[in-house]
């Protein structure tokens, strides 16, 4: 799951863009939006790169992929009736989910390489253990064999 | 991980969707409802129905996202199902997204005093916004992908069955068993 993070980030990052462009347009006389109104022309070169990007993504996802799923969605005109659709989908979930906990491989997975170095840490402990206690007895017959 | 470490998680995880999808938008939308700048007026709810239109699906689809979430949080590290609920959760968000949009949220009245009314549209960056909840979707497509490799190929081990057979040798070796 970890390169979901990079995109997180330039989430985070496009967001902060974005917030600056809105800062740009709502200008107030304020001296922090001052400060940064220099800034905007490079932020907003930044931003027309990712747009490039993403916008057509977007127009895909959107024609593809969402408005067919809406249409089937129940809205405001509905009632109560809409809302519970929503609450009842919303119990379902929670119930599936707290089930299969129950049941269903609760503890998760771990990497193979994990179990092995942990294994292999506890028998180098135990071997360093029964050397000390060697030792230790070593000890003791050299004692033992001061006082004879 | 065991089912109550799994569920503190999925609590953990509702509570930030419900704070992302419900509580700050909320808030958010009533603070702004008629903000003045001294001059320039934002007049965000003239129409009634807009703004009972989309607080409607700010809470029906904010509750469907809070149950994504804690279903996500439950599921186990490195599971299929964890990678399966966060496609749901993503698009989840951009069905939110999408609703918002068309409910008329994306567009700004704003009057200016002594010029008249402008309207501010960000549907430029909606698409942008679907963009990457795309990108996201296929990142977590491929990461479902790999979780389903790495199981197979035997790189992730099943806890479960580890944590069965150590109880199996330690009866065999005459022990009580891990409890």
């Amino acid at each position: 799951m970890r390169t979901q993070l990079h995109v997180k980030y330039a989430a985070i990052a496009i967001g902060m863009v974005i917030t600056y462009q809105f800062l740009s347009i709502a200008q107030t006389g304020d001296p922090i939006i001052d400060t940064l109104s220099p800034i905007m022309s490079y932020l907003d070169e930044f931003l027309k790169f990712f747009a490039q990007i993403l916008i057509p993504l977007g127009r895909i996802v959107t024609e593809a992929l969402i408005g067919p799923t809406i249409e089937y969605l129940p809205g405001e005109e509905a009632g109560s009736m809409g809302f519970a659709t929503y609450f009842i989908i919303f119990a379902m979930i929670i119930v599936a989910s707290i089930y299969l906990n129950m049941i269903w491989k609760p503890r998760g997975w771990v990497k193979k390489e994990d179990i092995e170095s942990k294994s292999e840490d506890s028998t180098t402990s135990k071997a360093g253990v029964s050397t000390s206690n060697d030792s230790d007895t070593g000890s003791t017959r050299q004692e033992d064999s001061m006082f004879e | 991980m065991g089912v109550g470490k799994n569920l503190l998680m999925g609590i953990i995880y509702a509570s930030i969707a419900a704070v992302i999808y419900i509580i700050l938008p909320w808030t958010g939308i009533q603070a702004v409802k008629n903000l003045d700048l001294g001059g320039i007026t934002i007049n965000y709810f003239r129409e009634g129905s807009y703004l009972n239109k989309i607080l409607f699906y700010i809470e029906a689809l904010g509750i469907v996202q809070v149950g994504l979430g804690f279903a996500k949080g439950t599921s186990p590290g490195n599971s299929k199902r964890k990678a399966i609920f966060s496609i749901a959760q993503i698009f989840g968000s951009g069905i939110y997204m999408y609703i918002i949009k068309f409910s008329g949220l994306s567009r700004i009245p704003i009057s200016i005093e002594n010029f008249g009314e402008i309207t501010v549209t960000f549907d430029a960056l909606m698409y942008m916004g679907f963009g990457i909840v795309l990108m996201n979707m296929l990142l977590s497509i491929f990461d479902l992908i790999i979780v389903i490799y790495r199981q197979k190929t035997g790189f992730y081990i099943d806890k479960d069955k580890l944590v069965k057979q150590e109880r199996i040798s330690s009866i065999a070796n005459g022990g009580r068993g891990v409890q």
